[in-house]
């Protein structure tokens, strides 16, 4: 096991956001948390490593307790992609070379830059290294920010909403690289979702949250309509094209 | 996880030394000026003359006099106040995230103007004249300093506040920063109105910001105070870096970022602080410096950083040359001539809109 969750719980003042949320992760396995918006998908994964600190529960990463460790640290074991990132005035090499900065003690040494070159590569960014963040498009930014996270060398890779600004042949790309990479270094990977097509199609396991905590949690395959309807409060139907599991809710045609 | 070595990148080297040349041009560029700030002035000194006194060796002792005595301290005291104010800017800018911050835009250099004056007037720790040359000599900077630091920090504090809440805009920043600039600016006419004639000349004139003012002793108390902060934010352009691509990812790379961000905040008011107890409002060198140094060479910290202060040096040095010389034998204050230069900046960063 990479990452233990045990009895988390979190709230933003008086307000109870999550409640006794216990689960595992193995290597190799991209998971995927879901859930309706506001249920506190974004709130679990900054609680995951250390942005947001949660009131009381357990978070262990290779057995080790996050709460022991300095942020420094963390940073070595998790790296983490947000939501939005802002497009600075700098190059792709270098908002790529800021992810060597849990591990640089003083002085950049070539070593981080050829990690930096190596990634770039992996991702076919080479084309954009030395062009401004500001002046990328969405997709271009998305890359940038998860070839930081991989090369911060962490067994544990955190994505709020990977795909949530892209268009469909940069979603495939993006979940497509990351899954590779999941099984290719064996590592792991959760991320946040709203697309539960999408979800099944890339993510390995499921984490479904409501009312503050997990409603449920396993094998991606193992999704039933009847937990979608539970979750979500739609009535929904698994439908399979070509071997592919799809979501189709049928509520709205009623409606129409 | 471990990837393959790759390689470094020619192009990368290339765009690093082209950034790295920059700075040697505005290196350069500052010790021309420098030496041509000596040499002008209502007498004349060669510049050759005034290489040969700097290395104490002068054929005319009148020279030594005035470039010792008069043209060094005003000419450094500008390298220091420009590039400590610019490094202030650039550091407002890049851990609130806002392109419009500045000393001077968020109302902290008002705020120290008005600890200063407070400490002068009410705490006594200055020694006011009616001549203009010496309007001011400060007897007890330390305590001068620490008056201007508590309103300045406390300004600092309140705009950090603000910025952490939700949606607030580089523009509700400035806003804020102008109501507190108003308000010191009040406190300050306040205490104007119950000075007698001489403090009143004296302060009036002080509020305008003039490097003319400093001495060897104010000048070596500006420059060691100044010189550590400096130290302080270049050590920490690594963290700057990482804030810039916002609060989340920065933590994501282990920086702590609101100790970082506060830290930051009142290392620039000190330095703001004690630039403004001796020399008075010096306006926008901290919005324009980083501004255009960013254009050129973008937002990298590394680079930005030791950039900007150069840069802030060479415009402060520039503009001093410019009010000295502009309506001879009258020598202007150095700040109406950084204001001529900085409100069309920052009404264009208005206009453009706030993207960094």
């Amino acid at each position: 096991m990479i990452l233990n969750v045990n009895g988390l719980t979190f709230h933003y003042k008086s307000h109870e956001t999550l409640k006794n949320i216990n689960f595992s992760i193995k290597k190799g396995e991209t998971t995927v948390i879901l859930g309706p918006n506001g249920v506190g998908k974004t709130t679990l994964l900054k609680c995951l490593n250390s942005i947001l600190a949660p009131q009381s529960g357990d978070i262990l990463v290779k057995d080790k307790n996050i709460k022991e460790m300095n942020i420094k640290q963390i940073a070595k074991e998790i790296s983490y992609v947000a939501q939005k990132n802002d497009p600075a005035r700098v190059t792709a090499f270098d908002a790529v070379l800021l992810g060597r900065h849990p591990h640089i003690r003083f002085k950049t040494n070539p070593d981080d830059l050829k990690k930096v070159d190596a990634i770039i590569k992996r991702l076919n960014l080479s084309h954009l290294c030395l062009k401004y963040l500001d002046q990328m498009s969405g997709g271009e930014l998305q890359k940038v920010s998860i070839a930081r996270a991989l090369v911060q060398e962490t067994d544990l890779l955190l994505l709020d909403e990977p795909t949530s600004s892209l268009d469909l042949k940069n979603q495939t790309d993006i979940l497509g690289l990351i899954r590779h990479i999941v099984k290719e270094h064996h590592i792991a990977a959760i991320m946040t979702m709203h697309d539960l097509n999408t979800a099944l199609r890339y993510a390995d396991q499921y984490l479904f949250l409501k009312d503050k905590t997990i409603y449920g949690a396993g094998k991606i395959n193992d999704i039933s309509s009847k937990m979608i309807e539970d979750v979500y409060d739609v009535r929904v139907e698994i439908v399979y094209h070509k071997g592919f599991p799809l979501v189709v809710p049928i509520e709205n045609r009623k409606a129409a | 996880m471990h990837f393959e070595d790759g390689e470094i990148p020619e192009e990368y080297s290339r765009y690093i030394k082209k950034k790295t040349f920059f700075i040697f041009l505005v290196f350069i560029a500052l010790i021309f000026i420098t030496i041509t700030s000596i040499s002008l002035g209502s007498v004349h000194i060669g510049f050759f003359e005034v290489i040969k006194t700097l290395f104490k060796n002068s054929s005319s002792r009148q020279f030594e006099l005035i470039i010792w005595n008069i043209r060094l301290p005003q000419t450094l005291t500008a390298i220091v106040a420009g590039a400590g104010l610019a490094s202030a800017g650039t550091v407002m800018q890049s851990v609130l995230r806002n392109p419009l911050a500045s000393p001077f835009t968020l109302g902290i250099a008002h705020a120290a103007a008005f600890g200063a004056a407070f400490s002068v007037m009410i705490l006594g720790s200055g020694v006011m004249a009616s001549s203009l040359s010496d309007a001011l000599n400060i007897s007890n900077p330390v305590v001068t300093l620490l008056s201007a630091f508590f309103f300045s920090m406390a300004t600092a504090c309140l705009i950090t506040y603000i910025s952490k809440i939700r949606g607030a805009s580089p523009e509700t920043m400035v806003l804020t920063g102008v109501a507190l600039g108003s308000l010191f600016m009040a406190g300050t006419m306040l205490l104007q109105f119950f000075a007698d004639d001489v403090q009143l000349a004296a302060m009036v004139f002080w509020t305008f910001g003039d490097v003319a003012r400093a001495d060897w002793e104010d000048f070596w108390f500006l420059f060691w105070v100044t010189l550590c902060l400096l130290i302080y934010f270049l050590a920490n352009t690594k963290n700057y870096n990482a804030m810039d691509m916002g609060d989340e990812t920065a933590k994501g790379l282990g920086v702590k970022v609101e100790p970082v961000r506060l830290t930051a905040m009142m290392a620039a008011s000190l330095v703001t602080s004690v630039i403004i107890s001796f020399i008075g409002i010096i306006s926008f060198i901290g919005l324009v410096a980083p501004h255009i140094v960013r254009r050129v060479i973008g937002d990298d910290q590394k680079f930005l950083m030791p950039a900007s202060i150069l840069v802030g040096a060479l415009i402060l040095l520039s503009a001093d040359i410019v009010a000295r010389l502009v309506l001879l034998p009258h020598v202007l204050p150095v700040s109406i001539f950084t204001s001529f230069l900085g409100a069309p900046v920052f009404i264009y960063l208005i206009i453009k809109g706030h993207k960094k």
